[in-house]
């Protein structure tokens, strides 16, 4: 399936030498493929925040050719409860070089040694630089590193992942912090989940299946922030050519702003930021 | 705006954007005059992470200097200031760049459909005419027959590929065109005023900053007239809006004019001012309705009708033809306000408009009759029906009040 969206706001931008091209456009909510798990709470208060300012400020990443959202499952839900026909979306290329897949990392502090129900899933030991640098899976403490033995399909490993850091959390390990593709210096047990292929993501979304939550950590080179679009638009009866010409018209006069990568506003982004600014 | 700057942002508590906001205009401006070497270029509060964003050009040391006094400034107004850091390795300020990226970004549409419309910051879909166009451009100091064609112009050049176009586009055209024909600055920045007021003009809805809408304006006269219970006639709501929001372009003019060093570059009206507004504009289509937001209908009423016997007593014993028809006009209003208010109209201050929504189309004819006349001859006739209407209306006023008085001692007793 490909988004038939050739109205909105086409962004062209040269990164590292090369053109990265996006059309923020609107999308309806029934073509958008999840593929991750959410979490109800934060879709909730999303909801409530949305309804609150009236508009859906950051878009939803979205594979124009597949539909299949990258970025901001939780965004396309929270639209969805409260009763939103269209989102506002940034439709790329997934299949551009430049949108790189990666995977969170998690720190469990609070754990200081590998609890004995979790042996039985280890390898031997090996380099941890090695494993981070492979698509494997693996546990670290105090700089030992061993694989992590999940099934080989990608879906049930992830499965087998979340009812590992279910124990993890019951026994007092608390919730992880989440690192980009590193191995962090902090004390505690470190739990890399294997890393994803495009084709992997693509092939789970489109099956209607999902995987659970930081399954995936995708960095799109340009990440445009503050469109700002109303959310009567959204909830609009207009036809999609129509939502996506009126938020291309109401972006276009804007001022905007690059910021390179390292900018925190609510979270850090590690790619370049494009601020919309102004109403 | 073209160059490198530094983006800083402060988390600020109690979350009011709108105060924020007010003291922004006032400390940011003034810290940045006295700290050397830096030059404020944009401000906005982010509502929603309760976060004020700051666009600055200056080093390092400038920008603690001016976050340290600046959070002190605020602190001191009783509002908590605290610098976040916002760029890598936990710095004060990220660098912001306009063109590094040599961004190229266009509307693009699929196809050309129907007539151009515009669409509003608040996401409203309206029709886009030359006379509305027109009226801006107007309002900003355009001569008349400059306008239209102005107007006409844009329209037509933007109907050709677009089919929905914003405020702001529609603006920026018009100002380019404008600035082509050599125009002062001035005009250019009355013109952007008038077309996007709300650039200049928000005001804050559940502790939100809303950039002020016709919609806006709408949805608080809708709520007025709830609270009254009063139906309006049928173009009543679109002429206060539009007089309230004409109101709001003055302002946006004004503000677009003044020096920025005099001048807080938005305005952000409190819920009550935003209320006054409205209601200010609508009094001046129905006066009736200052009296109604400390009084009942009845009480209105009966006072209205009160004065209209009374009007009609001094008429029937006026000499002057002049004087009679006043008297009798300014009766039938107040006769028919009463009925109005009576029948859970709302009595607008155009007679003949209100005597067509209460089903009265012959009296409503009489009245245009009335405000046209030129000859002498016909006064005295039209000063005959007007005395007779006015009777008429008079006494079914008397029995509806009655009945409706009945009607009330009824639901009390059952």
């Amino acid at each position: 399936m490909v988004i038939l969206n050739n109205t909105g706001y086409r962004v062209k931008c040269h990164v590292r030498g090369k053109e990265f091209e996006m059309l923020l456009a609107a999308v309806p909510l029934n073509e958008l493929k999840p593929h991750e798990e959410i979490n109800r709470r934060v879709v909730r208060e999303l909801a409530r925040s949305l309804e609150l300012a009236g508009v859906q400020k950051n878009p939803i990443i979205v594979d124009r050719k597949t539909g299949v959202i990258l970025d901001g499952m939780h965004r396309w839900h929270a639209l969805k409860l409260i009763g939103a026909r269209y989102a506002v979306a940034c439709l790329v290329d997934y299949s551009d070089p430049a949108i790189t897949l990666g995977r969170w990392v998690r720190l469990y502090a609070r754990v200081n040694r590998i609890p004995a129900w979790l042996r039985g899933w280890l390898g031997p030991l090996e380099d941890p630089e090695e494993l981070l640098a492979s698509n494997e899976a693996f546990v670290c403490l105090r700089g030992k590193a061993r694989r992590l033995l999940l099934p080989k399909d990608k879906l049930r490993a992830f499965r087998k992942l979340k009812m590992i850091e279910t124990w993890l959390r019951r026994e007092g390990g608390g919730d992880p912090s989440y690192f980009p593709d590193k191995i962090p210096d902090s004390q505690g047990l470190v739990l890399a989940p294997p890393k994803l292929s495009k084709e992997e993501v693509v092939s789970v979304a489109m099956r209607g299946l999902v995987f659970p939550p930081k399954s995936t950590r995708h960095e799109i080179p340009v990440r445009p922030l503050y469109l700002n679009a109303p959310l009567r638009l959204l909830k609009s009866r207009e036809t999609r050519d129509t939502v996506s010409e009126a938020i291309a018209a109401l972006l276009a006069p804007k001022l905007v702003l690059e910021a390179p990568g390292g900018l925190t506003a609510e979270r850090e982004y590690r790619e370049s930021v494009l601020i919309f600014w102004g109403w | 705006m073209r160059g490198e700057w530094s983006l800083a942002r402060l988390r600020f508590l109690p979350r009011d954007p709108a105060l924020v906001s007010r003291l922004a205009a006032r400390i940011l401006l003034r810290v940045a005059a006295r700290v050397k070497g830096l030059e404020l270029i944009d401000w906005f509060v982010d509502d929603e992470a309760g976060e004020l964003y700051i666009i600055l050009s200056c080093d390092h040391d400038s920008l603690v200097s001016f976050l340290e006094t600046v959070s002190a400034e605020f602190r001191g107004e009783g509002v908590w200031v605290s610098p976040l850091p916002t760029g890598t390795l936990g710095s004060w300020s990220a660098t912001l760049r306009a063109t590094v990226l040599g961004i190229e970004s266009k509307v693009v549409v699929e196809s050309k459909r129907g007539p151009l419309r515009a669409v509003h910051p608040d996401g409203v879909i309206s029709e886009l005419t030359p006379s509305e166009i027109a009226k801006c451009l107007v309002l900003a100091g355009l001569n008349m027959d400059d306008a239209i064609e102005l107007a006409k112009e844009t329209l037509t050049e933007l109907s050709r590929d677009r089919n929905v176009v914003s405020l702001g586009e529609l603006a920026d055209y018009i100002v380019e065109k404008l600035s082509r024909r050599r125009a002062p600055a001035r005009l250019l920045a009355a013109v952007r005023a008038t077309l996007c007021p709300y650039l200049y003009v928000a005001f804050t809805r559940k502790g939100r900053l809303v950039p002020l809408t016709k919609q806006a304006l709408l949805e608080e006269l809708d709520s007025l007239l709830n609270r009254m219970e009063l139906k309006p006639p049928p173009s009543f709501v679109e002429r206060v809006v539009e007089r309230a929001y004409d109101r709001v372009r003055l302002e946006a003019v004004s503000m677009a004019l003044a020096p920025p060093s005099l001048s807080p570059p938005i305005t952000v009206l409190k819920p009550r001012e935003m209320r006054e507004v409205v209601l200010r504009e609508a009094c001046k289509e129905a006066p009736l309705i200052r009296e109604l937001q400390s009084a009942s209908k009845t009480s209105v009423a009966l006072k209205e009708l009160e004065e209209g016997a009374r009007l009609l007593r001094k008429a029937l014993q006026e000499k002057a033809l002049a004087a009679k028809l006043y008297l009798l006009l300014e009766g039938l209003w107040k006769a028919l306000a009463s009925m109005a208010l009576l029948r859970g109209v709302l009595p607008t201050s155009d007679a003949s408009e209100l005597a067509e929504s209460l089903g009265e189309a012959e009296l409503a004819d009489l009245l245009r009759r009335a405000y046209v006349m030129r000859n002498p001859s016909e006064a005295e006739h039209i000063a005959t029906l007007l005395a007779e209407e006015l009777s008429r209306i008079l006494n079914r006023v008397t029995e509806e009040m009655r009945a409706y008085a009945a009607g009330h001692d009824q639901v009390r007793t059952s």
